[in-house]
């Protein structure tokens, strides 16, 4: 049984038992001699124990929120469209009520652009991710938008990456080469076998869009490496099979994530996490069996963590302070021109950082940030083992669960403490030459 | 954006060629398209690079045997390329077999230099006259070309003219390592010597390891020179991507078509991204302009990539993987599953390279400081690595191979990454295997055992 006390996690893999501390990032094999000392430190432990199981506790790693252009801009999410050719039942753009015919204008996107580059430092790499609605739906916009970026990076020096969210369903040779031409990453959302996928994501009339996505994904994984973006609304899903039959589709790497409304604060989550505790434990060998074959399996955020509990938490640099970049590095500008935390809160007035029109409204992003650290998050983040993976969980899961976004969404909470004790699992069940691959991929 | 880093342009100037060498990796595209590059085609790629935005290019004259052209059409393909490249950063070199030089080519080549045209010249010499005419024969008659290559090395010192050595490693004779350091040493105009791995199927009969002990032994003899006159470009690149994560040599980049931009044009304009795989073309010079086939998101180079991050997938589990990412994607073998014929050769040959570097106290978390390059015995090999810091530090055209003239095959720009601790040289910095004093955030994890 796996017992966390003071962010330190005991669990066992490989045949042994380990100690990982959350705190600094810090893994050691469990002893009698450690259990004797964590049971009763004597004062000579204490500082040796105190530097390396505890070093620098979680409520302390916090982000000053710099000011006005010292702030590297990373990310900016662009809604293309609201419009969409299916219809898939966990769709937020319909839960949110946001209307269904907005789509961006150049000019908009031109003047949101304008606004960052006087904002935030665009000396370096800025990624523009695409998203809607179906965003090939307004390929025009992409097009016009892309040629407006090679004249900012002439002018400015800017590097602008692009990623774009599809639904896999539009292609054909304008798309093709739209996303050639621009080394767009693409990720598509697909959620597994046909069964699964035709009944989430059916076209509006009905039909399921799954062939439509796999004949697309043929031709695309020629171009690029693809990944697939997997919205799990079953914990006991068969991950190693969705995995390899999406690998077998042409995808390049996998991404799941647990639905994000799901949630079960007054459910028992227990008979769920079970299932998604032996899926992952499959996920282990399978990726283990691959490891021993030089294959990495890329899965989730799995690599992610692998390289994280290798390389340290660097004094912080990349221990998680908040969930994910939202509001600091990263903003999502609406079709209107409205500029918002994240794409997922495209309406939500609290989140609502300003306008094309009236600018960005600092005070309210720095409050934001300052409030919803993970030591500032409502649940036990502050003391969990996880919290340098997590960052808290995901601000619209706790959204969709409570109105609000302080709170921790408890499903998505345990989920994540999974995801990254599976993770050290794997790690400590990989030899020395083996972990080799973590210093290797970017 | 501006382009960062030099285009490499490959002019295959003609498909025709006197000599056949056993390993020649480009007959098949020369029966295929025999005949010269017409100077229309010279000057159509000179022309469309004006309207790039291309800023610095290198070309290598290559073929077949350029020296089959008179000397006339090479003062004409400069005269044409000074008329329109004048303002852009240009860097030349002729890629001979040797046994064409005559005084009548001397004269155009120092009329060319002369006009402040930087050409270097490349001389494919593999070692002395057994190992040499073992591979490198006559066309027609199937006699050797060693005496001939040797007449033309003379003529080129006679006139002062220094010129960097392409061998391609003679793997029948895997002993000859220090014997073969010796020969080239003993050239007076020497200074630089690529040595080049052959493809996989050139020398079917040398017995496995022959590679690992004939580089080994080269190494030894080169890197312990006190007096060593060239640099050895496959070593400085290893060592360089030691000391840096990443090397030199074009064979040692990763995803090489989308980082390493290069163009190959052969005589009738038909354009690839390298001679290696003339096979996927990119355009035609008439018809797409350079800024088109330069495009790094060429969907040509796109499937490539796509293609080699397959190929390279076991390469992320090896040590060496900053030294070679995976090898020159022409090195493998179709339905193997190495990614390089010479894999585990490579790997030995890294390792000793490795070792090398930490007798003599060489630490990767010094890069390229001078506390590494002090301890280094060869001029020539801290030279280049102090050229090279400086290229880095100044953001300047690569600095490895400016002076006198280069006999460039294929040649990377450095990619400018920052310094990284690669491969076991960085063991020593990693926390100690029981629990270490401080937190791991300083470096990489091991697990520990808690000793009271």
């Amino acid at each position: 049984m796996n017992v966390s006390t003071q962010g330190l996690l005991r669990f066992q893999a490989a045949g042994g038992e380990y100690v990982f501390s959350g705190h600094t990032g810090l893994l050691l094999r469990s002893s009698p001699a450690l259990d004797e000392a964590l049971a009763k430190p004597s004062s000579a432990l204490e500082e040796k124990l105190g530097t390396c199981l505890y070093g620098k506790h979680q409520s302390q790693r916090t982000l000053r929120v710099g000011a006005s252009k010292q702030t590297p801009l990373q990310n900016v999410t662009v809604f293309v469209t609201n419009e969409c050719n299916l219809d898939c039942s966990y769709c937020y753009v319909r839960k949110n009520g946001i209307s269904n015919s907005g789509r961006m204008s150049l000019d908009t996107f031109r003047s949101a652009m304008e606004l960052f580059s006087s904002c935030f430092d665009m000396r370096r790499r800025v990624n523009i991710l695409f998203f809607g609605g179906e965003p090939f739906m307004n390929l025009g916009f992409l097009k016009g938008a892309t040629g407006y970026l090679d004249q900012i990076a002439e002018r400015d020096g800017t590097q602008f990456t692009y990623s774009i969210v599809t639904n896999g369903t539009i292609l054909n040779q304008e798309v093709l080469d739209f996303v050639v031409r621009n080394g767009v990453s693409v990720v598509v959302s697909i959620d597994g076998s046909e069964e699964v996928h035709d009944r989430t994501r059916p076209f509006r009339n009905g039909k399921g869009s799954h062939a439509t996505v796999l004949r697309n994904v043929g031709v695309l994984s020629q171009y690029c490496n693809l990944a697939a973006r997997v919205t799990v609304c079953d914990l006991n899903t068969d991950l190693v099979r969705l995995y390899e039959d999406l690998r077998t589709a042409g995808f390049w790497e996998v991404h799941a994530t647990v639905v994000s409304d799901a949630n079960a604060a007054s459910a028992d989550l227990e008979p769920g996490l079970s299932q998604l505790r032996q899926r992952l434990r499959e996920m282990e060998d399978h990726f283990l069996a691959n490891v021993r074959e030089k294959r990495l399996v890329r899965f989730g955020h799995v690599a992610k963590y692998l390289k994280l509990i290798h390389l340290g938490y660097r004094s912080g640099g990349n221990a998680k302070v908040l969930p994910c970049s939202a509001g600091y590095s990263s903003f999502s500008v609406a079709a209107n021109g409205d500029i918002y935390l994240c794409h997922r809160f495209n309406n939500v007035a609290d989140v609502r950082f300003g306008s094309v029109a009236d600018g960005l409204n600092w005070e309210r992003r720095e409050n934001f940030l300052d409030t919803h650290q993970v030591s500032a998050r409502r649940g036990a983040c502050a003391s969990c083992w996880a919290a340098a993976f997590c960052g808290g969980t995901c601000y619209h899961t706790s959204y969709a669960a409570d109105a609000e976004m302080r709170t921790v969404n408890e499903l998505h909470c345990a989920c994540a403490r999974e995801w990254v004790l599976s993770a050290l699992r794997v790690y400590v069940s990989m030899s020395a030459e083996e972990r080799c691959v973590l210093e290797n991929i970017g | 954006m501006k382009r960062q880093q030099p285009l490499h342009v490959i002019l295959n100037v003609t498909h025709r060629c006197n000599l056949a060498c056993r390993y020649c990796y480009y007959s098949k595209e020369m029966a295929t398209k025999p005949g010269h590059m017409s100077l229309e085609v010279v000057e159509r790629v000179f022309e469309s690079i004006s309207r790039s935005s291309a800023t610095a290019v290198d070309f290598s004259i290559h073929g077949g045997e350029p020296l089959l052209h008179t000397p006339s059409y090479f003062r004409d393909l400069f005269t044409l390329q000074r008329q329109y490249l004048r303002g852009r950063v240009t860097q030349n070199s002729i890629q001979t077999n040797g046994t064409l030089l005559d005084e009548t080519f001397i004269a155009a080549y120092e009329a060319i230099v002369g006009a402040d045209t930087h050409l270097g010249l490349g001389l494919s010499l593999d070692g002395p006259q057994a190992v040499h005419d073992g591979s490198r024969r006559y066309r027609k008659t199937g006699g050797g070309s060693f005496h001939d290559v040797m007449r033309g090395l003379d003529l080129l010192h006679r006139h002062g003219i220094q010129v960097a050595i392409l061998a391609v490693a003679p793997l029948p004779w895997p002993d000859c390592g220090r014997d073969l350091y010796q020969f080239f040493k003993a050239l007076p105009n020497v200074h630089l010597v690529d040595l080049l791995v052959p493809s996989g199927d050139s020398f079917p009969d040398a017995p496995e390891g022959s590679l690992t002990k004939m580089y080994t032994e080269l190494f030894d003899a080169w890197f312990f020179d006190g007096n060593a006159s060239f640099e050895v470009r496959f070593f400085c690149s290893i060592i360089q991507a030691l000391l840096t994560g990443s090397g030199t040599l074009c064979t040692f980049q990763e995803d090489c078509v989308i980082n390493n931009i290069m163009l190959s044009i052969v005589p009738d304009g038909d354009t690839s991204f390298c001679d290696s795989f003339t096979e996927v073309k990119l355009g035609n010079i008439w018809t797409h302009s350079v800024d088109e086939l330069a495009a790094r998101n060429h969907p040509e180079r796109m499937r490539f990539s796509v293609v080699e991050r397959r190929r390279i997938e076991a390469c992320l589990f090896c040590k060496w993987f900053n030294v070679c990412h995976g090898g020159c994607p022409a090195a493998h073998m179709p339905g193997s599953r190495s990614p390089h014929h010479f894999c585990s050769e490579y790997q030995r040959i890294f390792s000793h390279v490795d070792a090398r570097l930490r007798e003599i106290d060489i630490a990767a978390s010094h890069g390229l400081g001078e506390e590494n390059l002090t301890r280094l015995v060869n001029p020539r090999l801290s030279d280049h690595l102090r050229k090279l810091r400086y290229g880095r530090e100044h953001g300047g055209h690569q600095g490895g191979d400016t002076a006198g003239g280069t006999g460039v095959m294929k040649q990377a720009a450095p990619v400018l990454k920052s310094q990284s601790a690669v491969g076991s040289l960085s063991r020593k910095d990693r926390p100690a295997t029981t629990l270490p004093a401080a937190q791991p955030a300083a470096g990489k994890q091991h697990i520990g055992d808690f000793q009271p």
